[in-house]
């Protein structure tokens, strides 16, 4: 599930991903780098500047696959996920085509606190 | 104009403490300041309004609603004013008021924000035409593309919510016009309108318009970013049109780019089969049809412009030439092996072979290759077995055992002299695993002898336990890659218990499913199996805890909750069964909400193709039967154990339910049945799989038994009119009249309505004893029954139909005054007193067991007595209250005669004999509820020395520490449950045992 969001003159236009699952009996199988494939074809068609998503830091696998999609830490974002105890996000994020410059993924090396995050 | 704008500035700045303290939650001090500025400035409506506000959100809605009434009757035209109505009636839910104010507003007032308001109104009103009025009223005024196509897409859901007819002839063609006088003046600006134009059309079913669309100028310079691709709507538009050509070579040109599509290579070859079936041959080079169309498409490739593929060795070939650019991949290393290709070619055998034509085909007598082939490349993921579940009976049923055998030797898990070999690592294991289940989907389990299934059960036990050691480092949030040993050795422990009937079993499953729910947290097959065990045992407090552990969100509680719903009342612990309702219900009137807002939001945004989607989706809950039985038992349970208490007599709580009992909760004949029955994973043959019928019995089977609980309902409802006003009820007998006309049918008569309720309420019975299909269960991965059976065997509802026979006829007696005219009704009140208390009688003593009973050496869990007391509670008690109702019929008309025997000194007459009857029924009943009681103390008491008892009641072969210690829990465990399940029939039982009324 995704949606693109953003203001194209602040160059924020992005295409967000909101939950990526896949049922356990068709893990290991290349269905999430294909479902995100998919989203950011949509987004690079509708002219994005970056995909971006959140993720658990603690769960490695989507980390580790998303690095391997070619995303990158773009900053930690503290206690965004509530539960007992809050645990930290990463916030990763891949440039499309529009950002020739690769700016959208330039780290922000301070982490943040959710309602900082727009 | 300046002075206007201070003016608003000013009352705004005396409006804001009042929606200050609105928001903070102070409704007092709210309306305490909306009174003081009112005495000042008497026409500032919109204080009037934040006062109603106030009130409401103080639960005073009847003031509420006639203050904010009057504020309506002046038609105002102010921003604030409107809007504070707005909220007012929508947390009313009262949106029709809102329409109301906004159409006001806009005779007067035409703005862009208020004709938007009422657009919005009418959207949640579902009132489709004049949201369609209202948005090209809109469009006139502000003539934005969105407005006009919120006219289009208006006309779009009128046409798709009336009847066929009315929608094709008139509505669509008229939608069609709409767009196409837009295109005319080139107007059209976004990829959503073509979409709904597209969507027009296809319900018009003009797919060839719509190619036309989707390859002209509109589509080229509209349709860009949007999933289905061009490509994909042009090849799919050649299917429903059934060009077969077309879209077999479309289909076909795809799937060379995206070889790993499954709908594609689906089309592709129901296309192909199409063309095999008309015999189509490939039409001349340089033929019109040719020549026309696709030439863009024809030149990318130019290998396949020359062979036009349709038959079946071409079909073949090209699959073949699929699998071997996978194997290049493989080969070269530069990726793995997609699924797609390789099912397409089982796919391909699989239509040949319903069609009997196996022999044709490129591959004839080689299934067993592709299979063994698919097994070798694909039997380490876990998905292997279901995606080879469809072709697995191509195999002749002689061939399956060989079949099976060249899988296990890729297995490569030989046993070596005797001894157990383990698998070596997690893609041996899951291998193994693959041929395990292949081998009872093939039946091969349910040939074994109930010794050799527990002997394979205990075998996978071992490596069950063996196999938890590659997943150490797993997370919380990971499966074990052992767990379907598991599954599957209850699986046959299961089969076992059936063969068997040893209760044993049941008991060493549910101990081996908690093990591994301890060792896979996050595995909802064993938490969902577990939780069926614990209710068939009896067990229900360990439930909740399990149901929340599964993270059931929004539309799961619709097709999951089944699960618990059936056993949360039957065992008996009815708070749990209160909280479980509630979010349900929450569920069910929230969602319904959310989606308005999403389709609110889809009108904004322009998703026109959502909005359908949305309706549909909230229509379908709206008709859940999920819904309804829950919203029965909710209040159901209310009733029986919330009325007679705190000062609420029974007759006051029902009528403040405000139920018509003219009307039936659902609509039965639009009924949805939304519960996952294949939530549960099963590897039986398919014999033994929930088959279509099944779930259509099962389907009616629930649908009975929602009607006799909603008859049961209506029934309660109806005989609280069935009664004498007297003093104590004059007020809320008045309040009655006036809800008369709220809540009750118009042409309402309870006596008319209790007789022909209580006539289907007896059909039914009937007719759920008769039929053969109440009794029909299904596998235990299957849905539950429903309590029907249990209600039957228990003559509950025969009990419950004659109390509201006395209730009915003692209020017939009372208006005759016992004259002669009434001596009929008199006998049979007689007659239905003595049967109802033998009748209860005869229940008691079916069900006065104690819980654990003696066969033979074995000491046998008692499964069944809690439900059957659980019941017969719940029907004691609405017996309690009813005869009370008709307990007051009899005084007031042992009251008249007393009177007229008073005046008439001379010759008193005697008291008619059916007060003395229902006075001694009365005495009697009495008797036999306390023997209920003394039962349900009794069980408690044998629950409570349960565990002392355990080893004699389980018989186990698994002598493993982590087993006994479960084993000890478990029984800990039962014994609580049922403790606690007793204890709140026996509390629930002595609160209202003290109501039996008394002449």
């Amino acid at each position: 599930m995704g949606k693109s969001e953003g203001s194209v003159a602040q160059e924020t236009w992005h295409g967000h991903v909101t939950a990526l699952t896949v049922a356990p009996e068709y893990r290991r199988l290349g269905l999430a780098a294909k479902m995100m494939n998919i989203l950011e074809e949509v987004s690079d068609r509708k002219q994005c500047f970056f995909v971006d998503l959140f993720v658990r830091v603690s769960n490695e696998i989507a980390v580790d696959m998303y690095k391997w999609l070619g995303y990158t830490v773009y900053r930690r974002v503290l206690e965004y996920y509530s539960g007992d105890p809050d645990e930290d996000a990463f916030d990763m994020r891949k440039a499309l085509s529009r950002d020739k410059e690769m700016k959208s993924v330039i780290p922000v090396k301070e982490p943040v606190r959710p309602e900082d995050v727009e | 104009m300046a002075s206007h704008n201070h003016e608003d500035a000013v009352t705004e700045r005396r409006l804001k403490p009042i929606y200050d303290n609105l928001d903070n939650g102070n409704y007092k001090v709210a309306m305490q300041s909306a009174d003081k500025l009112l005495k000042k400035h008497r026409d500032l409506h919109c204080a009037k309004v934040l006062k109603a506000l106030a009130l409401l959100r103080l639960y005073r809605v009847q003031e509420c609603e006639t203050l904010a009434m009057t504020v309506v009757a002046l038609k105002p035209t102010d921003e604030p004013t409107l809007q504070a109505l707005s909220i007012c009636f929508r947390e009313m839910n009262k949106v029709e008021l809102i329409v109301e104010i906004f159409s006001n507003a806009v005779k007067t007032q035409p703005s862009e924000e208020y004709y938007t308001h009422l657009f919005m109104a009418l959207v949640r009103l579902e009132d489709f035409k004049r949201q369609q009025q209202t948005a090209m009223s809109l469009y006139k005024l502000v003539p934005k593309n969105a407005f006009y196509f919120w006219g289009v897409i208006s006309a779009v859901m009128q046409a798709l919510n009336s009847d066929n007819s009315l929608g094709q002839k008139m509505l669509l063609p008229l939608a069609e016009r709409m767009v196409e006088k837009m295109i005319k003046e080139e107007k059209l600006e976004g990829e959503s309108e073509v979409n709904l134009y597209l969507m027009i059309l296809d319900l018009l079913g003009k797919h060839e318009k719509a190619l036309e669309v989707v390859e002209g100028t509109l589509g080229k310079s509209l349709l860009k970013s949007q999933i289905p691709s061009r490509d994909e709507r042009t090849a799919e538009l050649f299917f429903k049109m059934q060009k077969w050509d077309k879209a077999y070579q479309a289909f076909r040109e795809m799937l060379i780019k995206s070889p790993d599509n499954w709908l594609y290579y689906t089309r592709y070859l129901t296309s192909g089969f199409k063309l095999r079936e008309n015999g189509w041959k490939p039409p001349d080079t340089g033929s019109e049809e040719n020549a026309t169309s696709h030439e863009d498409c024809n030149n990318t490739n130019k290998e396949e412009s020359q062979t036009t593929d349709y038959d079946l060795p071409e079909m073949a070939a090209f699959i073949s030439e699929r699998i071997a650019n996978e194997e290049e991949k493989v080969r070269e290393k530069t990726g793995k092996a997609l699924r797609g290709p390789y099912l397409a070619q089982l796919e391909l055998l699989l239509r040949l072979s319903t069609q009997g034509k196996l022999e044709e085909g490129p591959q004839a007598g080689s299934i067993e290759d592709v299979l063994v082939r698919y097994f070798g490349l694909f039997a380490d993921k876990t998905c292997c077995f279901s995606d080879l579940t469809p072709y697995l009976y191509m195999v002749p049923e002689l061939e399956r055992r060989s079949c099976l055998q060249r899988m296990e030797e890729l297995v490569e898990l030989k046993v070596n002299d005797g001894a157990m070999v383990y698998a070596t690592s997690v893609k041996q294991l899951q291998r193994h695993l693959t041929s395990l289940k292949i081998s009872r989907f093939y039946g091969f389990h349910d040939a074994l002898s109930s010794e050799e299934k527990g002997n394979l059960a205990s075998e996978l036990i071992k490596r069950y336990k063996e196999g938890l050691s590659f997943g150490k480092g797993l997370l919380d949030t990971d499966l074990q890659y052992s767990d379907e040993y598991l599954l599957m050795a209850v699986h046959l422990l299961v089969d076992v218990w059936h063969d068997t009937e040893d209760e044993s079993v049941l008991w060493r499953c549910l101990i081996l499913l908690k093990i591994g729910h301890k060792h896979s947290q996050s595995s909802h097959h064993i938490k969902l199996l577990l939780m069926r065990f614990y209710c068939m045992a009896g067990v229900f407090t360990t439930v909740p805890s399990l149901y929340d552990g599964l993270d059931i969100k929004h539309m799961q509680q619709d097709t999951l909750g089944y699960n618990a719903l059936k056993y949360a009342k039957s065992l008996g612990q009815l708070s749990s069964a209160g909280q479980f309702y509630n979010s349900t219900l929450r569920f069910f009137i929230s969602g319904r909400r959310e989606v308005t807002e999403y389709m609110i939001a889809s009108y904004r945004f322009g998703t026109y193709e959502k909005i359908p989607e949305f309706l549909n989706f909230s229509t379908k809950i709206k008709h859940s039967l999920h819904f309804a039985h829950t919203a029965i038992e909710k209040k159901l349970l209310d009733i029986l154990k919330e009325s007679e208490k705190e000062g609420k007599s029974f007759t006051e709580f029902v009528r403040n339910m405000e139920i018509d009992p003219s009307q039936g909760t659902a609509e039965w004949d639009k009924v949805t049945d939304q519960r996952d029955l294949n939530i549960m994973v099963s590897w039986n043959p398919p014999h033994r799989q929930m088959s279509a019928d099944d779930k259509a019995v099962s389907l009616r089977q629930e649908t009975s038994w929602v009607k006799l609980r909603d008859y049961l309902l209506r029934l309660l409802a109806v005989s609280i009119d069935l009664q004498p006003s007297t003093h104590a009820l004059t007020e809320s007998q008045n309040n009655r009249e006036k809800n008369v006309v709220d809540n009750k049918g118009d042409n309402y008569n309870a006596k008319e309505s209790g007789k022909s309720l209580l006539q289907n309420f007896e059909d039914l019975l009937q007719a759920c004893s008769k039929d053969q299909e109440t009794r029909q269960k299904f596998p235990i991965q299957g849905p539950p029954t429903p309590l029907t059976i249990e209600y039957l065997d228990g003559n509950l509802g025969t009990v419950m139909a004659l109390s509201f026979h006395l209730v009915q006829e003692s209020y017939k007696i009372n208006e005759a005054v016992a004259d002669e005219s009434s001596q009929t009704i008199q006998d049979s009140f007689c007659k239905h007193c003595e049967k109802l208390k033998n009748t209860l009688q005869e229940s008691l003593k079916r069900s006065r067991r104690g819980l654990v009973r003696e066969d033979g050496e074995k000491r046998i869990l008692d499964r069944e007595v809690l439900t059957e007391l659980t019941l017969l509670t719940e029907t004691s008690v609405y017996l309690v209250y009813l005869l009370g109702i008709a307990c007051r019929s009899l005084s007031g008309l042992k009251n008249k005669i007393s009177k007229r025997n008073k005046k008439k000194k001379n010759t008193p007459k005697p008291l008619p004999e059916c007060i003395g009857t229902f006075q001694s029924m009365v005495e009697d009943i009495g008797q036999i509820i306390a023997g209920l009681q003394t039962a349900i103390r009794e069980l408690e008491s044998d629950a409570k020395s349960l565990d002392k008892n355990q080893l004699t009641l389980t018989y186990s072969r698994d002598q493993s520490e982590e087993f006994a210690e479960g084993e000890s829990e478990l029984w800990a465990t039962v014994s609580e449950s049922y403790q606690e399940s007793l204890k709140e029939l026996s509390e629930l039982l002595q609160s209202k045992q003290e109501l039996l009324p008394n002449l």
